[in-house]
């Protein structure tokens, strides 16, 4: 069915696909003229305050008419007037240079401009897309060619721990919200040259930079390929989150299960790449999507790989424990208390029965009831402001639901297993969304079929877990298909030394290189 | 295809409503059930819990009793939604007390329902008394406020005594269905003690076939007991005579018999092994002893091949076979089998039982000997 819908979807992504709104004319090549390039420039960002073009005459003589172009609080004003304008204006720094040479940019950009980083505008587009972006443009009357100058600054949040994947003993630098500090932040911590950060644009109106990055060698290139495909696939007028790709570029748009992964952690990023992942960066979002993910990645974190491996073991089985309870635990009461009632030990019988005599609701209701008023707890809990964040939280939390079951409106063994299951939820947490999914679906199946329901059901999820693919790969492995010699790193974490090979599935190179030297040394004088 | 997959998922989901779904709360939950005869019908005695959330009597459930008659149990049950709202719920009763002059009815005939019904468990316990079950219901069971608990509990704890046999409704149907063997159930009855009644463990009913046959009391209760190799415990007092008790403790037993046939005669030969410890010496003797310990043995062995005689010579004198010897020879000699089978109580009298008893025993507890015994030995 979910290939069925995909196609849909394919043919009203092929539909909305805009025309190029650019107007050709201009595009071709720059006038010689400053004035033709300003006054288009001018009536462009007529309406834009921002944009700053600041005119003034440079040469020997003070006869050339020069301008700059730049979006104020984008480029580094500072660096501009110090190092752009100081040096064209004042005429000693003309000496060294020839009038004739001044007919190119070549001299200027040799002799007088301490910037590290130039570059020049091939036509219009170019140029206002680089001064949207934040450079600096120089324009001189007379030459034919734009300068695109690259002086950024603007306000950025610091790098600060994740809210999102909190850690003891690893790493606590997060991604931030700006491209470039993300890539710088991933290649401190990949120092390879074979590590390719290839940038592009998505976003018809926003232009966001993407930057797709993979270790050469490593990542297989089909699936490098096939996202290059995909992402060419559709067009946007804007992209402002990972979310947004993440959704255009899924296997399964509709599955509840996410087959690419986001992570705002630059050491398991990096961990992702050196096993052959693939991880786009958008600009303007401190979430990194990698890909195929695969289902057993949500249950991997990071303290994982930073702890001691027994217990980190033990803490992977609790991780998929608790999946369980947080997905079964509502719907399983659920069905005992208005089906199964001989599943139960007579002892719990009667004191669930003690506990729920003067409820006036079948249990369906009342978990339904409750599990609402959960999440609306939850998601004013979330966009409260922190300060009162805490009072809707033992408002909600003590006084309406201990006041429910007093009031004899709810049970108290519905309350627990709602805490429950909500406290189980966040145990994984890039799993919140599918499991609330997953639960209110067997709670719905097991109010009409009781516990043959909730099998019913369980077995159409791993059905659906079975179909699914990330790039290729199938979403469950190495579970199903089964591939013993990959469960190094599935139910249990494995030492590094044991994991001496990345997962076959992901990677070209498949050597990942933690054999003990004296291993190889001895492989090799057997050979 | 997909506008079926559509229109049936839609109608499963839609059409078919909250089917079978009781809310736990709504029915009235079964912990003990009496049954006896009242004229030509049915008379069911059901104990049912109520639950209640005062904060007060939190966790203490009461009972309540109910009863109705009925041409059949189905019918006496079903009657009592005549005048209580809620609907009998058989998944949580822990025993049946039947009286037995219901078994007049023939067995098979009574225990239909109780085999038949889904929601009884085949776990639940079987019992008769020679009283009235709605009679022995009114007792109570030591520190249980629910009476079929305290029964289930009071059963279950019957291993460590060993003093009635016990039966579970699933045992029934092989028992009804067997050739060669007899049902036997536990006999109830009350205790007074300072005018409580409490329920009491007083024995075993016996059967023989379709027809209740009588009661045997405790003693007889663990001759049969352990040719059933149902001893997992109990106490085994033994009177070493001008010097005092001493009391054994049973650990385990386990019981063969075999048919054999020698000149042209059938005969049993009962092996049983039976596994003990001295629990307790009233007699000051020093059991460290070697000859003292085989001694001490030895009289185990005695005590229990008494008990295993006295046994066999009172199914045998009763006309029944709660223990199954005609099972044996059908199992193993079935042409003889056929010929003895329709006169097999009266054959079975003339057969004798011969019995080997090995005894051991296995330790003293924290104790070597008594000790005013080892103080005389040094």
């Amino acid at each position: 069915m979910f290939s069925w819908l995909k196609r849909k979807l394919g043919f009203y992504r092929a539909l909305s696909k805009p025309q190029k709104t650019n107007d050709d004319n201009f595009n071709s090549s720059f006038s010689s003229f400053l004035d033709v390039k300003l006054s288009y420039l001018k009536t462009l960002f007529q309406q834009s305050p921002d944009v700053i073009i600041r005119e003034f005459n440079i040469g020997k003589a003070g006869l050339t008419k020069a301008a700059v172009v730049f979006v104020d609080g984008l480029a580094d004003k500072e660096a501009i007037e110090e190092r752009v304008m100081k040096p064209l204006i004042i005429e000693d720094f003309f000496a060294n240079i020839a009038d004739t040479e001044l007919n190119t940019f070549e001299a200027i950009n040799k002799h007088l401009l301490l910037s590290a980083e130039t570059k020049k505008a091939d036509d219009m587009d170019m140029l206002v897309d680089g001064i949207l972006n934040g450079e600096t443009a120089l324009l001189i009357d007379g030459i034919n060619e734009v300068l695109l100058i690259s002086y950024f600054k603007w306000q950025q949040r610091s790098i600060q721990e994740p809210d999102t994947e909190k850690t003891i003993t690893g790493p606590k630098e997060g991604f931030i919200e700006t491209l470039r500090v993300n890539t710088a932040l991933l290649r401190r911590k990949i120092r390879d040259p074979n590590l390719v950060l290839e940038m592009t644009t998505i976003g018809v109106r926003t232009k966001t930079p993407v930057c797709i990055a993979y270790i050469k060698g490593i990542a297989r290139p089909e699936i490098v390929e096939e996202l290059k495909r995909r992402l060419k696939e559709f067009a946007i007028d804007g992209v402002l989150s990972a979310g947004y790709l993440e959704e255009l570029v899924t296997d399964s748009p509709f599955s509840p299960f996410r087959t690419i992964g986001t992570s705002e952690k630059p050491d398991r990023v990096a961990a992702k790449l050196l096993e052959g992942r693939i991880a786009v960066i958008v600009d303007g979002t401190p979430f990194v999507l990698t890909l195929p993910a695969l289902f057993i990645e949500n249950f991997q974190s990071t303290e994982d790989y930073h702890g001691h491996f027994i217990f980190q073991s033990a803490l992977r089985l609790l991780r998929f424990l608790a999946f369980f309870l947080s997905v079964v635990t509502l719907p399983l009461y659920v069905g005992l208390a208005s089906f199964h009632h001989e599943l139960l030990p007579t002892k719990l019988a009667l004191s669930l029965i003690a506990a729920r005599i003067q409820t006036p609701f079948p249990s369906l209701i009342e978990a339904l009831i409750l599990s609402l008023f959960f999440e609306i707890l939850r998601e004013a809990g979330i966009r409260m402001p922190t300060a009162v964040g805490g009072a809707v939280n033992i408002v909600g939390a003590l006084v309406l639901g201990d006041a429910a079951v007093r009031a004899g409106l709810v049970g108290a063994p519905m309350v627990i297993i709602i805490a429950l299951t909500a406290i189980a939820n966040f145990v994984i947490p890039s799993l919140l969304d599918t499991v609330t999914l997953l639960r209110y679906f067997y709670l719905f199946l097991v109010g009409i079929y009781g516990l043959f329901g909730l099998g019913f059901g369980i077995i159409v999820t791993i059905i659906h877990l079975c179909s699914l693919y990330s790039f290729g790969i199938p979403y469950l492995s190495p579970i199903a298909p089964f591939l013993p010699s990959q469960m190094k790193d599935t139910f249990l974490r494995y030492p590094f030394w044991k994991q001496a090979f990345r997962p076959w599935q992901l990677a070209v190179d498949k050597k990942r290189g933690v054999f003990r030297l004296d291993h190889l040394k001895k492989k090799d004088e057997n050979e | 295809m997909k506008t079926k997959f559509i229109l049936f998922a839609f109608i499963m989901l839609f059409l078919t409503g909250c089917w079978s779904a009781t809310e736990i709360e709504n029915h009235g939950i079964v912990t003990a059930c009496g049954i006896d005869l009242e004229g030509d019908q049915f008379k069911i005695t059901v104990h049912i819990v109520e639950s209640s959330n005062d904060k007060q009597s939190a966790r203490q459930s009461n009972i309540t009793v109910l009863t109705s008659t009925g041409l059949t149990i189905f019918d006496a049950v079903r009657n009592v939604i005549t005048y209580s709202p809620k609907i009998l719920y058989w998944g949580f009763n822990q025993i049946f007390v039947i009286n037995k002059d219901v078994f007049d009815k023939g067995l098979s005939c009574v225990t239909d329902f109780l085999i038949r019904d889904y929601e009884i468990r085949p776990t639940t316990w079987i019992a008769v008394t020679d009283k009235k079950a709605s009679e022995i219901l009114e007792g109570t069971v030591v520190s249980e406020p629910i009476t079929g608990m305290g029964l289930d509990h009071l059963f279950k704890s019957q291993v460590k005594v060993s003093k009635g046999l016990t039966s579970q409704t699933k045992e029934l149907v092989g028992a009804i269905a067997n050739k060669g063997q007899d049902y036997a159930c536990t006999y109830l009855d009350l205790k007074h003690i300072d005018g409580e009644k409490y329920i009491e463990i007083m024995g075993s009913a016996l059967f023989q076939k379709e027809q209740f046959a009588g009661f045997v009391d405790q003693k007889i209760s663990r001759g049969l007991m352990l040719l059933l190799s149902d001893v997992k415990g109990g106490i085994t007092p033994i009177d070493i005579p001008k010097i005092g008790y001493t009391a054994l403790e049973i650990i385990s037993s386990s019981c063969i018999i075999r048919p054999q046939i020698k000149n042209n005669q059938l005969s049993f030969v009962v092996q049983i092994i039976i596994i003990g410890s001295i629990g307790e010496q009233l007699a000051v003797l020093n059991s460290t002893s070697k000859q003292m310990w085989a001694y001490l043995e030895s009289l185990q062995a005695n005590q229990v091949k008494n008990e295993v005689i006295a046994a066999i010579e009172t199914i045998k004198e009763m006309g029944v076979d709660p223990v199954g010897f005609g099972k044996i020879v059908w199992a193993t000699y079935p042409s003889i089998w056929s010929k003895v089978e329709n006169d097999w109580y009266n054959t079975f009298r003339s057969i004798p039982v011969y019995i080997e008893v090995k005894s051991r025993l296995r330790s003293s507890g924290t104790l070597l000997a008594n000790l005013k015994a080892s103080k005389i030995k040094k």
